[in-house]
């Protein structure tokens, strides 16, 4: 017995065989669910709307690939998952700039003999709390989402990152000048 | 919250205020500034680490809901799938605290969309339910085919000339409002779609794209297949979307042949940037590079632009000496054509169109050069 759904069977099996009316009904049936779902993870943002499309569009093109029509919730459900950790994977990348270029240039560890040894320690010395924010983070979280995620606050978790800092913050200037020396 | 060191290290955004009260603190502590920059430096490690020991995150979809309460959404080959590499991604969660929350985040949002779902199901069962019910509201919105098929002139890029004109296959996808427009090219043919902003693409074949129409167009298409672009000048960049990678330009000529594993780029002039995986590549022209889903992009290598390019069916020269270019234009004309040895190492740079005749290569070439064309019944000759 498949879900109830906001349409049936039929309309799928239409839409599949190049019924337009009947794709307008499904992709206008699947648009409330997308965007209810989309505002509930990253909120009212103009992004939401990027998102739906991008989502419906996934849907349209894979139509044709989808043998039972009772499988299109599942179908949809994977698309809008895979189109959270595109924007996720969007957001920051590897060298993700933090600070004006002209206050902090940029320096990287790259290419500073036991560098890479180093950053190991370093990151070995975050306690599992503090991993896992920066990690979230790298993976794309903004920290409101991170808090909600860990049930707490914006600003406890921007305090944990703090702290974190704080502890490696000599561990870091002595490799510095350890490497330079 | 206001302390400038909080702000620098977890803030999203700076205003100006903020990088004045930071540069005024790190002025005062050199010290700090190096530990920030170390900071900044740790931060991309952390996101190195995770993009190598988790390079699909699909396959983390997979495996977060195969574990819920939603599994069934999960099919048969997905299943197989995740089962190949399930120690992997098992290992990459063991190690990375983060990677555990994202696999409940995953399962939470999937529990979310099926209440969406079940909502949406439950709200509206007689507008959209039912192929025999009528649906005034939806045939009201019913996207209309829109039957618009826009000829184009595919200029040269740098000096060439003459034009195609093709049709396109557009219409709208949207159901509420045409803020999508899709077009697809003709199996077997060459169709050239003119944007809104002025830049053209060249669609080979079956090739797909997908942009807001005017006035919405923001000067990004999605891509599917082999697409070559020629992006006019503008302010804001111009950016392709593929499956694997995006494309960052300002005012160029590229080629992008994308398919759902990989998207490849090879630039034949200006610049652009091709990201994937959360790096990126610039190309300068002459270049390639290739992005499968997942992985960043390769690192630029030189081509040959006119062998990389054949499928556009346009003639490419850059920075060929001209004794090279009259050997690629008598064997794609079959007729002889000769060049002064004084202008023989001459080196030229452009893009035909593929109806382009010899006759009107050899004028701009002759043009460019500053040089004459003469002809008889065997050949054509360019002399100083």
């Amino acid at each position: 017995m498949p879900d109830p759904a906001p349409f049936d069977a039929d309309t799928v099996l239409a839409a599949q065989a190049g019924d337009a009316a009947a794709r307008d009904r499904l992709l206008a049936g699947l648009e409330p669910v997308l965007r209810g779902f989309f505002i509930n993870r990253v909120g009212k943002r103009p992004a939401v709307d990027d998102l739906i499309q991008n989502t419906l569009l996934r849907v349209h093109n894979g139509l044709s690939d989808l043998n039972n029509p009772d499988r299109l919730k599942a179908f949809a459900m994977k698309a809008a998952l895979f189109e959270v950790q595109d924007l996720y994977r969007g957001r920051y990348g590897p060298k993700e700039t933090l600070f004006d270029p002209d206050i902090l240039p940029e320096r990287t560890m790259d290419g500073e003999p036991g560098a890479a040894v180093d950053a190991e320690r370093a990151l070995s010395l975050l306690t599992t709390k503090a991993r896992r924010i920066l990690e979230l983070r790298a993976y794309g979280y903004r920290y409101r989402e991170i808090a909600e995620m860990i049930d707490s606050t914006e600003a406890a978790v921007k305090m944990q990152v703090k702290r974190a800092f704080d502890k490696m913050k000599d561990v870091l200037t002595a490799l510095l000048l350890l490497l330079l020396g | 919250m206001n302390d400038p060191l909080i702000k620098a290290l977890a803030a999203d955004h700076l205003t100006a205020e903020d990088r004045r009260a930071l540069r005024a603190l790190l002025d005062a502590e050199p010290e700090l500034r190096t530990a920030l920059q170390r900071w900044a430096s740790l931060q991309g490690l952390i996101h190195q680490q995770l993009e190598a020991d988790l390079p699909d995150r699909r396959l983390l979809v997979l495996y977060a809901l195969s574990s819920s309460a939603q599994a069934s959404v999960v099919s048969a080959e997905e299943r197989d799938e995740v089962a190949a590499v399930r120690a992997e991604i098992e290992e990459a969660v063991q190690q990375h605290p983060g990677l555990r929350a994202v696999v409940g985040d995953i399962q939470r949002a999937a529990d979310t969309f099926d209440a969406e779902w079940q909502a949406a199901a439950t709200r509206a069962p007689s507008e959209s339910r039912g192929t025999s019910a009528p649906l005034p509201r939806a045939a009201d919105r019913r996207a209309t085919p829109a039957p618009r098929q826009r000829q184009s002139s595919w200029k040269y890029v740098g000096w060439a000339t003459a034009a195609i004109l093709v049709a396109a296959s557009l219409f709208l996808l949207w159901p509420r409002e045409p803020v999508l427009t899709i077009a697809e090219g003709v199996p077997g043919e060459s169709t050239t779609i003119t944007l809104p902003d002025g830049s053209t693409a060249l669609l080979v074949d079956a090739a797909r794209i997908t942009y807001r129409p005017e006035p919405a167009f923001d000067r990004t298409v999605d891509a599917q297949g082999a697409v070559f672009f020629t992006v006019a000048p503008g302010e804001e960049p111009f950016r392709v979307a593929t499956a694997a990678a995006e494309v960052r330009v300002l005012g160029t000529a590229f080629g992008v042949e994308a398919t759902q594993e990989a998207t490849e780029v090879v630039l034949a002039t200006g610049r652009v940037t091709l990201a994937a995986a959360g790096q990126e590549v610039t190309l300068t022209p002459g270049e390639r590079s290739r992005a499968t889903v997942g992985a960043p992009p390769s690192a630029p290598e030189r081509v040959d632009l006119s062998e990389r390019l054949a499928w556009t069916g346009l003639l490419f020269f850059r920075e060929t000496p001209m004794a090279r270019v009259a050997e690629r234009l008598e064997a794609r004309f079959g007729r002889m054509l000769r060049v002064d040895p004084a202008l023989a190492e001459e080196r030229v740079s452009g893009t035909f169109a593929e109806d382009a005749t010899l006759e009107e290569i050899v004028e701009a070439l002759a043009a460019t050069l500053g040089a004459r064309v003469e002809s008889d019944d065997q050949a054509l000759e360019i002399r100083p």
